[in-house]
């Protein structure tokens, strides 16, 4: 299922090392402090126990939030200046044989 | 889940974290996390990666594939515990010499026949209507193949070293209907004599063999997954250095893999362009794509929708299983 990831966290060491593990997880980064990609129940779970783990007892928040395909569509994005849009992002998430 | 196919030469593999990093001229080109990747094959020279990606890719359970620009598989990193299946492999040895062995092999080729008039099928159920001379033509070497094919039945007891020569001889005269089939079908997009095996330089019999050199690293790596010994075969004589089990299991999955999606490329109107006698990297790329896609595709197998990838898989396993005497082996045909 498509998940949105968001977090809040003061130290930058931890934050870059949260930042390196949502990428593990073969998420995108949208934003600063947001990653979005697709995580099946079990993986959403394995993340949220190694960002426990990298948290460890430091100041922070993170939010592990499934979004279901409808809810996807009806998204609305607001840019300025004009970047890579939302949609043009995501769409590069999907699998299948790559060739370099 | 991906699998990654590098042509590009001089190309860069590291590991940052627990990703695969791609680098093109030093610049990174893609980071794909290790836990997204079912396969890595180089099938280009001048590529270079540490022992760090070796050791992550086995801890993945990802199998490293070498292949020649040819298509050519040289090399193959996997890890040494794949052979801790003994059981599997003393039966395997043993199946030679008694009914096993020819059972197998018999399965082998009546897959392979039935999966060749599958591609003839495939191919002709759209020219029906649109080409009824040629598709008059194709159903007369589908026949062909067909009558030929129940000449397998007439073949039992002994072992398969006694039957080799008739088995053979009942492979190469389908493999003669099947491959005029196929030359009727490319004969108006391109120039297509015969079938080669070795040391082609016609296009589509280069386009063929670059990409039956995919499926067999594809079914290797099946074959070591399942525990089986990879040189120790049934249809196929053994000789050193000849993968000859590989190439059995390859038997059955080469025209409805391989053939059919070189035939539709062709037909849809993809050139196949070469330099000085070999296949451009352009088409290189686009063939491995399109193989590796069919991979991808699903097909129908024991009632569920699989991906032939997995079905592969399954049916290596399904001979291990067949060998240590728990299961029937039946092939896999693919539906048209």
């Amino acid at each position: 299922m498509k998940t949105l990831v968001v977090y809040d966290i003061p130290d930058d060491r931890i934050r870059t090392r949260v930042f390196d593990t949502c990428k593990n997880y073969g998420l995108v980064h949208i934003q600063y402090s947001a990653f979005f990609g697709e995580l099946n129940h079990n993986r959403r779970q394995e993340l949220q126990q190694r960002l426990r783990r990298v948290l460890g007892d430091k100041e922070g928040k993170v939010l592990i939030c499934p979004v279901c395909d409808k809810d996807i569509s009806l998204i609305l994005e607001v840019a300025v200046p004009e970047t890579d849009s939302f949609s043009r992002q995501v769409a590069g998430l999907q699998k299948g044989p790559l060739v370099f | 889940m991906s699998e990654i196919f590098i042509i590009n030469f001089g190309t860069t593999l590291g590991k940052k974290s627990e990703r695969l990093v791609i680098k093109e001229q030093g610049k990174v080109v893609r980071e794909i996390p290790f836990r997204d990747i079912t396969c890595l094959t180089i099938a280009s020279r001048g590529v270079s990666f540490s022992s760090d990606v070796v050791l992550e890719c086995i801890q993945h359970g990802i199998q490293i594939n070498f292949l020649t620009p040819s298509g050519k598989p040289y090399a193959k990193v996997t890890s040494p515990q794949l052979s801790g299946t003994v059981i599997t492999r003393r039966e395997q040895i043993l199946a030679y010499n008694d009914g096993r062995g020819l059972a197998l092999a018999l399965a082998f080729v009546d897959g392979k026949l039935r999966n060749q008039v599958n591609v003839l099928k495939y191919f002709g159920k759209y020219r029906r209507a649109s080409d009824p001379a040629l598709y008059q033509e194709l159903a007369s070497r589908i026949a062909a193949i067909e009558e030929i094919k129940k000449e397998l039945e007439g073949i039992s007891g002994g072992t398969v070293d006694e039957a080799r020569g008739s088995i053979f001889s009942i492979e190469g005269r389908a493999a003669q209907a099947y491959w005029e089939g196929v030359g009727l079908l490319l004969g108006q997009k391109i120039e297509f004599a015969g079938r080669e095996r070795r040391g082609a330089e016609d296009p589509v019999n280069s386009a063929l063999n670059y990409g039956y050199g995919i499926l067999y690293s594809q079914v290797w790596g099946a074959v070591m997954l399942a525990g089986l010994e990879p040189f120790a075969g049934f249809l196929h004589t053994d000789r050193p250095g000849k993968p000859s089990l590989v190439l059995d299991l390859t038997e059955e999955f080469r025209a409805c893999t391989v053939d059919r999606t070189v035939i539709g490329m062709i037909l849809r109107g993809a050139t196949l362009a070469q330099e000085e006698g070999s296949l451009t990297e352009e088409t290189r790329r686009e063939l491995a794509r399109r193989v590796l896609e069919r991979l991808d595709g699903e097909e129908n197998y024991e009632g569920k929708k699989y991906r032939l990838r997995s079905i592969i898989q399954r049916q290596a396993r399904r001979v291990a299983t067949f060998l240590r005497g728990e299961g029937k082996y039946r092939p896999f045909i693919a539906g048209w």
